[in-house]
């Protein structure tokens, strides 16, 4: 019960939007006469209200597809076209100039209890129709081999992009590995991410596990000289030196 | 250019025409403009639920994308086809039927009643009576056509905004680099998609493989699949939903016009504000409008109400016809197929909502009638659900 009740919060947000829904859902109880109407937007969805909060549903949706999803139950309420026609109900009643007055408060209500999206952190400029940072396509186009894959192991900013752009280009480790508990990393992502990149230690994991290149940014602070243990800078890119593996195989057929 | 051209050829003028054979479940009084939205939306669906049907058996028989693009791409044209064909003899019907009245009307024009018979012609000269009304009173009423500007302008903004921002979402490294490997090398679901290296078939991913539409959509333009998702793909989950919502808003308003179009003011607001939670559909409309589960959100699940409202309108009128329970039939199980592409969430989603629905139908107008159509519906989702436990125990897949 208590994570079906964190789940309602996260997903109530401030729990402004939540409020209005639920005051709609009371007003078409008290005022729409249509049967179809109340029973599609005020029964259907009190009732799937009720289920959401049942211990066993949620106990059914931990076993079979994990409980970080179970908020998905909620996209069921239909709180858009709820609010929406509430609010457009609402100005239809108001007499003369009222309308205008009503309509503009109700839509400077709806502005303050929501949040914009477009103010959201994870929003960037699109800097190409891909929508794939520059350096991401800059960096892969200059490592990719006609006719086969390469292995490279890229800093993080690069993992979530990569592989959208480029099935070419393979990785020993993905974005998947960073959601995992740092202590069970995979080596070479433990090395990558460290303060100070151990250049004999990371050379001799990359090698093991067939990478090409090794993409490291200008600024890293690195402790020895890759090109010592077989890496030497190949090329600089937008702001990353690319180290290639003197000792791999970039012939065209392809080695697994 | 030309692939512009190609894509919006697959994302607007197919799906349109394929719609063609769901047309009839708006009612005629409508007018054509809101026949066109539900038939473009479901069009749309049908590609989605046609790629449903063919791409869960190739995937599971280790096929390649090539071939599934091949069959896809040709039961997309049939139901194009199809689609054309109903709306032509639908129009065919129409122009009869107005050739018997204007037979009727000059048969009273000269029994001498003119100025009754001419007044009636002339309605139906400009495009059938209910066209004729609706496009009167849409120019009539300049504060509806102001506002409904205001939405479409509000929409406009948030299509050319998904072209210049973007968002990065942590999910696309998996959804659009599976349907990246996928268009280069054919193979489907069959590798790691965050490095590329090879494992076991992901049983949950396979039987809701939306991003195959991606992969399909990208090799049949000719543009890369980062494109198709981040920057083709957009535009038609925000417009679906727009139609969705303005087709729920028809529904609940009818001929307000005024009402309406601050109805759907009031939606794009709520859309654009929309980030109360980074779970909301709205977010996901805004932000990860190329991914399945935005798709589920923001164009079946509305979908799947708007089918109910009008289902359940004609349940409430007594309404006796077996040939429209067939069509809301077909048009449901679409939606729920469709819905199957999306997530494999759908299959508890949909049929949680049809089963509420069901008992809701029960209670509020003392009829089982809406039963047999409903739990047809709720077959799909039941049957991907169920062949998803079977596979998965038999310890082959992830």
């Amino acid at each position: 019960m208590h994570t079906i009740i964190e789940l309602f919060q996260q997903y109530m947000g401030t729990g402004l939007i939540m409020i209005l829904y639920l005051a709609a859902l009371v007003y078409g109880l008290l005022r729409e006469k249509d049967p179809v109407k109340r029973c599609l937007f005020v029964y259907m969805p009190a009732l799937l209200l009720v289920l959401y909060f049942q211990p066993w549903l949620s106990a059914l949706f931990l076993r079979f597809a994990g409980d970080e999803i179970y908020y998905r139950i909620l996209w069921l309420l239909p709180v858009t076209v709820t609010i929406a026609a509430t609010c457009a109900d609402l100005v239809r009643q108001a007499v003369g100039c009222r309308k205008v007055l009503t309509g503009v408060a109700l839509a400077l209500l709806l502005c303050i209890s929501g949040n914009l999206v477009y103010r959201s952190p994870y929003f960037h400029p699109a800097e190409n129709p891909m929508h794939m940072p520059s350096y991401v396509v800059d960096v892969c186009d200059a490592i990719v081999l006609p006719g086969r894959e390469v292995m490279a192991v890229f800093p993080e900013e690069f993992l979530q992009f990569v592989r959208q752009y480029t099935p070419y280009v393979c990785m020993p480790y993905g974005r998947d590995t960073l959601l995992e508990d740092f202590n069970s990393f995979h080596e070479l992502a433990r090395l990558m991410q460290a303060n100070v990149v151990d250049a004999e230690r990371l050379a001799e994991c990359a090698a093991s596990w067939g990478c090409h290149y090794i993409v490291l940014s200008e600024e890293r602070e690195i402790d020895g000289d890759l090109s010592a243990y077989g890496f030497p800078a190949d090329m600089k890119i937008d702001g990353y030196v690319i180290y290639r593996n003197e000792n791999g195989n970039f012939d065209l057929t392809f080695d697994g | 250019m030309t692939q512009v051209l190609i894509l919006g050829l697959w994302e607007l003028i197919l799906p349109l025409l394929a719609g063609g054979m769901y047309r009839k479940i708006i009612p005629k009084e409508w007018g054509t403009i809101w026949r066109v939205l539900f038939c473009w939306v479901m069009g749309t669906l049908s590609f989605f639920a046609l790629l449903q049907l063919l791409a869960v058996p190739e995937i599971l028989r280790w096929r390649t994308l090539y071939e599934l693009q091949e069959y896809w791409t040709a039961a997309a044209a049939a139901a194009a086809f199809a689609g054309t064909a109903c709306i032509l003899t639908g129009i065919f019907k129409e122009l009869r039927s107005r050739g018997i009245h204007r037979g009727e009307a000059s048969g009273k024009e000269s029994s001498g009643s003119r100025g009754k018979t001419r007044k009636g012609r002339g309605i139906k000269n400009a495009g059938g009576s209910a066209d004729a009304v609706a496009k009167a009173g849409l120019f009539k009423d300049p504060v509806a056509v102001a506002l409904t500007i205001l939405a479409l302008v509000l929409l406009g903004t948030m299509i050319v905004l998904s072209f210049v921002l973007t968002y990065r979402d942590g999910d696309d490294a998996f959804y659009i680099a599976t349907a990246t490997t996928a268009a280069a090398s054919g193979n489907m679901y069959r590798g790691v998609a965050y490095t590329g290296s090879s494992g076991l078939l992901n049983l949950r991913y396979c039987m809701a493989p939306f991003p195959m539409l991606l992969s399909i959509l990208s090799r049949l333009s000719g543009m890369s699949v980062a494109t198709v998702a981040h920057s083709g793909f957009p535009c038609v989950m925000m417009a679906g939903t727009f139609a969705l919502y303005a087709l729920l808003g028809k529904s609940l308003f009818g001929e307000d016009r005024r009402i309406l179009s601050v109805y759907l003011v009031f939606v794009q607001i709520l859309i654009f504000f929309g980030n109360y939670s980074t779970q909301s559909p709205e977010n996901f409309l805004v932000a990860r409008s190329r991914q399945g589960k935005a798709a589920l959100a923001n164009l079946v699940l509305p979908l799947l109400f708007f089918l109910l409202l009008l289902f359940f309108r004609e349940i409430s009128e007594r309404k006796r016809d077996g040939k429209r329970a067939l069509l809301f039939a077909f048009t449901f199980v679409t939606a729920t197929l469709a819905a199957g592409l999306c997530s494999m969430l759908s299959a508890a989603l949909v049929s949680l909502l049809l089963g509420a629905a069901v008992l809701c139908g029960i209670l509020c107008f003392k009829t089982w009638r809406h039963l047999p159509v409903l739990i047809l519906a709720t077959l799909p989702p039941l049957f991907y659900g169920v062949l998803y436990f079977v596979l998965a125990s038999t310890g082959n897949y992830m």
